[in-house]
């Protein structure tokens, strides 16, 4: 499995975070494709919709399930990956890159509920699979 | 959570386990894609050990079962096995079950995990008036599935009679690796293949051959689930359910009104009378399969609306003439062999035609979908 990168922060419904400046990039982990296994639909939110801290923004679809990606903040989406939606597989192959889902303008982006690298390594542990 | 026989051994090599039917099984050992093609493509092994295991024996063994399934088994020579639907006095469905003829004393009979208890209670309560015995071998036996387009040359030196030279719902009693097998050529992926039941003792050393020397991948649920389902194949507690007859969830063909070998000690068989009278009024459902024409995957549970939106007949909530919802997904997934977003749906009759227009309600909103011909994929090798 991918080690999560230092530089990003983490949700306990396993998305990450890149804050850069007011704009955050928001994907989900190399734990979290792993357990959805592979990822054959996203649905992704529209440009230009505001959006709540906790929302359910995305939505990754694997041959048995669905799952929904959460927004960390309050803001405005501005970019979305937009290749996904002919390779969804991509979320599985580079999660922490390629695979990246949505950005958003945040409003008073609070990085205090999210968890650094350590902690999420060791959230997903004790987790358990 | 119960345990399978070879638990461990799925433990060890699944990369996901979850509970189906009361059991810890494996969901897929390497990832459902994967699993799905190789088993189109060559073969695979599924441990279906959660599945129950009858053994129907006594005099009135023929009669009995003629009396408590919807199909008919007069005609069946020795070896020979029939798929049934088994129903409720009010035609409601029960399970859908395997019965394998040994001869007109002794039947074996295969039935769902999740309803082996619910079965067997039914079964032993209806057998009261005949002279017969429902024994549960469920514990006694492990239950393998060979499936694929390569899986009867893979087993074939191993094997005193091989599959291969089953025909199609034929059964025999053989050997494999000096360990006593009962094969039946049948399974639930629409590729060739077979179901064998071992021994618990012959168990391991059965299964190790198989996913050692002749090569078999193991293949998990959630892969058995998109083959069975790309093959419309029915699984009970979604296209079957004890609230729906069988002659509007698909198995019309399993249900013979007008069999009357046998039956003349008994009277008719369990949920005739019901039958008949849904088929005097005509059936309101019908269970069709459905490819999605714009984004999306439908799921079980999903509202089938219909027609499309965009027809001028469409309108959210009022569906139909009568205000009635035009029906659900019983199934879906993304189909791994055609690329193409499909479900089985129930709906009602008049949406039922090939080529009907409707839609799927895929959170809150319609994505249009059409009524296609089944199943949605078929390799001619399956009944050769």
């Amino acid at each position: 499995m991918g080690t999560p990168p230092e530089n990003l922060r983490y949700s306990e419904d396993h998305e990450w975070v890149r804050l850069e400046g007011d704009i955050a990039t928001i994907g989900i982990t190399d734990y979290a494709q792993e357990q959805l296994t592979d990822i054959v639909f996203v649905e992704l939110p529209d440009v230009g919709s505001n959006v709540n801290a906790g929302d359910g923004v995305a939505v990754l679809e694997s041959v048995k399930s669905v799952a929904d990606v959460y927004c960390p903040f309050n803001g405005e989406i501005t970019e979305v990956n937009e290749s996904l939606e002919s390779h969804p597989e991509k979320v599985n192959e580079d999660a922490f890159g390629e695979g990246w889902i949505f950005k958003i303008k945040a409003r008073e982006p609070n990085l205090s509920k999210l968890m650094d690298a350590a902690a999420y390594v060791k959230f997903t542990e004790e987790a358990g699979d | 959570m119960k345990k399978l026989p070879l638990h461990d051994w799925h433990q060890a090599h699944a990369a996901n386990m979850a509970e189906f039917a009361g059991y810890a099984m494996a969901m897929y050992y390497s990832k459902p894609i994967a699993e799905h093609h190789k088993v189109r493509r060559e073969a695979g092994v599924f441990d279906i050990s959660h599945m129950g295991q009858f053994l129907v024996d006594g005099q009135q063994a023929e009669a009995f079962l003629q009396y408590a399934l919807t199909n008919d088994l007069s005609g069946m020579g020795e070896g020979q096995a029939r798929y049934s639907a088994m129903c409720r006095r009010d035609g409601g469905v029960l399970d859908d079950v395997i019965v394998y003829r040994y001869g007109a004393t002794r039947y074996r009979m295969i039935v769902n995990g999740a309803t082996r208890e619910k079965d067997l209670a039914w079964l032993r309560q209806l057998a009261q008036p005949f002279s017969v015995t429902v024994e549960d071998l469920s514990a006694d036996y492990c239950l393998f599935a060979l499936q694929g387009p390569q899986a009867f040359a893979m087993l074939a030196p191993h094997f005193a009679q091989p599959p291969g030279t089953l025909r199609y719902y034929h059964f025999a009693q053989t050997k494999a690796m000096g360990r006593p097998v009962f094969v039946a050529r049948t399974g639930y992926t629409g590729e060739p293949g077979c179901e064998i039941a071992v021994a618990l003792d012959d168990a391991p050393a059965i299964w190790d051959a198989l996913t050692g020397q002749m090569g078999f991948a193991p293949i998990g649920l959630a892969a058995r689930d998109t083959l069975r389902l790309e093959a419309c194949m029915s699984l009970y507690g979604h296209e079957l359910r004890e609230e729906w007859n069988p002659l509007e969830s698909g198995l019309a063909w399993a249900v013979k009104l007008d069999k009357t070998e046998m039956l003349a000690a008994s009277g008719d068989f369990v949920g005739k009378e019901a039958l008949k009278a849904v088929k005097a009024r005509g059936t309101s459902h019908a269970s069709v399969a459905l490819e999605l024409r714009g984004r999306g995957i439908p799921r079980a549970g999903y509202p089938v609306l219909g027609p499309a939106e965009g027809d001028p007949r469409w309108e959210r909530g009022k569906e139909t003439a009568g205000g009635e919802p035009a029906g659900i997904c019983t199934s879906g997934t993304l189909s791994p062999t055609t690329g193409k977003a499909i479900a089985l749906a129930r709906v009602r009759r008049e949406m039922a035609k090939v080529g009907t227009a409707l839609a799927v309600e895929i959170r809150g909103k319609p994505v249009a979908a059409e009524v296609v011909a089944k199943p949605f994929y078929k390799n001619p090798a399956l009944r050769a």
